[in-house]
């Protein structure tokens, strides 16, 4: 009790250079929360980087060349859907169609050009087409674009084709679907039958006339999962022609090309011979990677150059508590001749300058606090680690300065 | 028994350069009730054997007894607290305390409450001959002699048995010599202190009860005029 009053006292009495000090910690805790501030926002930057800059990915054939009209294994298509680092997957299948029941048997009777729908596509959203805007879209009563997401049996048509094949929307309609394969890995489609099904028309889309649209116009639009569903109960093998997702964990950018590896998808080899097979990946990582490196960096080396500030700030209060205190030397050696211990001296000032000290913090944090909003944890790690480093060096100083002979002052002072 | 003994005591500075043997082989006896004096020219080790006297260091060789017990086996600090106070040339108060404060101070080292130690400073700074008007002032504001006797009075305040003086008077005109050293007197005839006054003075050492005179650090003949 003595020691802290004691303490109090001399802090107020010792004005000059209890303010010098109160000034200096000031000085030193502004410096820190700048600095450490600093650390702290770039952190938080890089862990709202993946909201800011978005990583889109996609599967192209080996070459980068293609993103739609592709053989897309189901395998990877499932491993999309189940990988952890993904997140809005979008895929589609392109297949054809023809109106009215065409037993398989009289397939070879037809050609591709009397098909009434060559043009038919399977999405698991209908964002999945990505040159068709909701707007461009009319459901009728009781049905939106989530049925698309199903694997029940109903399409959009295009305008322009209900009107010149006489159909209505809110019809069910026998069609007979052709999946699409590439036999020979080139560009040439082929047709194959796949069964004859009713379908309800639940909507009708408007004619996309975009120049740069990734596709030609599609005519019928279906929920893709039901496509899967009738090649898993026809036994024939699903392809998607087209995928393409966003990386849901970017920090974990190693992690996510890993699996993609194990799913068998390679990095695109601009060399290589145009192919429709769907087996390279195209993630668009530069941006991100270029900001998060460059936050990285400035992180790293705020982080490493923290010890070095603070053995100076340790040495900031061993110097500005040693040049205060070395004219105190006579009181203290009077404090000891009359029987203050050395024990309670160094107590006595180290009070005394820890008070100063948090009253330098406390202007700081005033300060800070006046030109910008301040965090408790914020406010917390800069004080205690300032606190810390600088109350070390002032108890080096006030070791060093309690290291003398009474006798020696004293009888200097007669 | 006498107040402190000094048995074959010795003392050497020892710097990084050099040793310097300031006290040799002193012994001597000092007895409560009386004012002894310590007489001899400047580097006689006279303040080095006072400040051996406080505690404020062990002999190099030899031992100081208090009471019977051995300097080196007690509490120094609490000794200096509670048995033996000293009195400096320069006085050497708290020039940023005020007289009443520098009165009060090893009382509150003593932990004793902020009332009684006002009562009892102002008791002391009355025995020494000074009035209430010197309670608020700072060392910076009084005269030597003031300041000596608040000295002295800060060094009765902690209410110890032995007082220490190391050339009380060097720093006062003759008429506050003469009222410090009949101060000295009283405490040490009437109250029953024991002090011992280092002085280059001859009219000090002649107020003495006993005088011990040293040179090159050793009591001349058997040290007693």
């Amino acid at each position: 009790m003595f020691a802290i009053r004691n303490a109090l006292l001399n802090a107020k009495r010792h004005k000059l250079k209890s303010i010098l000090v109160i000034l200096a910690c000031m000085l030193i805790v502004i410096f820190l929360f700048l600095y450490i501030g600093g650390l702290e926002a770039n952190s938080r930057m890089l862990e709202n980087l993946p909201e800011a800059i978005t990583i889109p990915a996609r599967i192209s054939n080996l070459s980068g060349t293609l993103s739609t009209g592709m053989m897309i294994k189901e395998s990877v298509i499932k491993g999309i859907e189940e990988s952890d680092y993904i997140a809005d997957y979008f895929y589609t299948a392109e297949l054809g169609a023809a109106l009215g029941a065409i037993p398989e048997d009289k397939v070879s009777e037809m050609e591709q050009g009397r098909m009434n729908f060559p043009l038919c596509l399977g999405v698991n959203r209908l964002s999945a087409y990505t040159d068709l805007n909701e707007e461009d879209v009319t459901f009728i009563d009781g049905y939106g674009p989530e049925m698309l997401e199903s694997d029940e049996p109903v399409c959009i048509v295009r305008d322009r084709d209900l009107a010149l094949w006489q159909i209505n929307t809110g019809d069910t309609i026998d069609l007979t679907l052709f999946y699409i394969i590439y036999p020979n890995d080139n560009a040439v489609k082929d047709f194959r039958w796949m069964g004859i099904y009713p379908v309800k028309i639940i909507g009708s889309s408007r004619d996309i006339v975009k120049p740069d649209a990734e596709r030609r116009s599609m005519q019928v639009i279906f929920p893709v999962k039901w496509l899967q569903k009738l090649s898993h109960q026809r036994e024939t093998m699903f392809f998607a022609d087209a995928a393409r997702f966003r990386i849901a964990k970017p920090l974990e950018l190693n992690a996510f090309k890993d699996e993609m590896k194990e799913l068998g998808l390679m990095s695109v080899i601009s060399q290589a011979k145009p192919a429709q097979r769907g087996i390279a990946l195209i993630v668009s990582d530069e941006t991100f990677i270029k900001a998060a490196t460059r936050l990285k960096e400035n992180i790293s080396l705020m982080k490493s150059f923290m010890p070095f500030l603070l053995i100076v700030v340790g040495l900031v209060g061993f110097v500005v508590s040693y040049l205060l205190l070395h004219s105190r030397k006579p009181e203290f050696a009077v404090m000891r001749s009359l029987g203050v211990s050395k024990k309670s001296c160094f107590i006595i000032l180290f009070f005394e300058y820890a008070i100063l000290d948090l009253a330098g913090s406390c202007l700081g944090v005033l300060a800070i606090a006046a030109f910008s909003s301040l965090t408790v944890s914020l406010t917390a790690v800069v004080v205690t680690l300032f606190f810390c480093a600088y109350m070390a060096g002032t108890a080096a100083a006030l070791v060093m300065l309690n290291r003398f002979s009474v006798m020696e002052v004293l009888s200097a002072l007669d | 028994m006498s107040m402190l003994s000094v048995r074959g005591v010795g003392y050497i500075y020892q710097s990084k350069y050099q040793s310097i043997e300031a006290v040799k082989n002193v012994s001597c006896d000092f007895h409560s009730g009386k004012l002894y004096a310590v007489t001899g020219p400047s580097g006689s080790g006279k303040s080095t054997l006072l400040s051996l006297l406080a505690g404020l260091d062990l002999p190099t060789s030899g031992e100081i007894l208090v009471e019977g017990k051995s300097m080196a086996s007690l509490d120094r600090d609490r000794y200096r607290r509670e048995i033996a106070s000293v009195v400096y040339q320069s006085f050497n108060l708290f020039p940023l305390l005020t007289a009443l404060e520098n009165v009060m101070y090893p009382m509150e080292l003593l932990g004793k409450k902020k009332s009684e130690a006002v009562e009892t400073a102002i008791q002391m700074i009355g025995e020494v001959g000074l009035g209430e008007k010197i309670y608020q002032q700072f060392p910076i504001m009084m005269s030597g002699g003031e300041q000596q006797r608040v000295a002295i009075a800060r060094a009765l305040s902690a209410g110890g048995k032995i007082l220490l003086a190391d050339e009380p008077t060097g720093n006062l005109d003759s008429a506050n010599e003469e009222n410090v050293v009949e101060l000295l007197r009283t405490l040490a005839h009437k109250q029953g202190f024991l002090v011992i006054v280092i002085t280059h003075n001859p009219y000090v050492a002649e107020q003495a009860d006993e005088v011990y005179r040293m040179r090159d650090g050793e009591l001349q003949t058997d040290g007693r005029v």
